[in-house]
């Protein structure tokens, strides 16, 4: 699959991110920690791979009495793009909370 | 929710409001982000950055939408069709000034005027009727087909440009 918009390092991280738990449904805040991207860079990559329908999105109440969270997912495509682009061994590292990389 | 959190969502509230559309999803969806982001200044910064993304986004938004418009605009067809209308404004102000023409050569024939009211005659349906209607026309097409008024108009330009010059050469 070509990639409809650039890849960048940022966006390989994401979608990095996005393959360790696939199916799982992820929110902006965890995966800003969870690859060290700050929100100016990881919002519009999210948004950039949502308007691509790569990534499908859904409003979630967590707790009674609180608004509900934007949470992200691959979606069918998303998770083939993803496979295809991200270097293969990546999926396996993992950061630590400070940014080291751990395998 | 301590002051600085406080005021970091309500600076995103506000900022949503003046999004289009589908920017304002995304910005809702990073304001609830700000409730769970720890620490304080932290949520400040997730604000800041998300607010720097949404400029952007919204940015690209607008001239995306720009740069559709002024291809509609310029669209061969639009164009085709706002041709046709200005060259029917101009054929009407023509029709109009060639049965201006006709009655004054009619009146002519029938030679019941003097040399000088012939003179005046001559102005009067050449000139000052036609640019009258010309003027009237476009100013009542105007709002409802605005280059057939454009034509109109372009044409009583021409014609008046041309009265002067034959006045000019012939005083």
């Amino acid at each position: 699959m070509t990639p409809p918009f650039r890849l960048s390092p940022q966006t390989i991280q994401v979608l990095d991110a996005f393959l360790r738990t696939p199916t799982d449904w992820r929110y902006g805040y965890d995966i800003s920690r969870d690859i060290g991207l700050k929100s100016g860079t990881l919002s519009p990559v999210l948004i950039r791979m949502a308007e691509h329908k790569l990534l499908e999105t859904r409003w979630e109440t967590t707790e009674a009495g609180k608004p509900p969270r934007h949470m992200y997912r691959l979606t069918r495509d998303g998770l083939r793009f993803a496979r295809e682009h991200v270097p293969s061994g990546r999926v396996r590292r993992q950061r630590t909370a400070f940014g080291g990389v751990k395998s | 929710m301590s002051l600085i959190r406080k005021a970091a969502s309500r600076w995103l509230t506000v900022m949503s409001r003046y999004l289009p559309a589908p920017g304002r999803e995304w910005a809702n969806a990073m304001l609830r982000e700000v409730d769970f982001v720890e620490g304080d200044w932290p949520a400040l910064l997730w604000t800041l950055g998300s607010t720097a993304a949404l400029c952007r986004y919204s940015i690209s938004l607008e001239l995306g939408a720009l740069n559709k418009n002024c291809r509609e605009q310029l669209s061969g067809k639009r164009v085709a069709r706002s041709m046709f209308a200005m060259l029917g404004g101009v054929a009407v102000a023509i029709i109009f000034l060639s049965l201006c023409i006709a009655t004054f050569a009619g009146l002519l024939h029938g030679s019941w005027f003097s040399p000088v009211q012939q003179k005046l005659a001559d102005r009067l349906l050449i000139v000052v009727i036609p640019e009258t209607a010309y003027v009237a026309s476009a100013v009542a097409f105007w709002r409802r087909k605005k280059t057939f008024a454009v034509g109109i108009l372009g044409a009583g330009v021409l014609l008046m440009a041309h009265a002067v010059m034959h006045f000019v050469a012939h005083a």
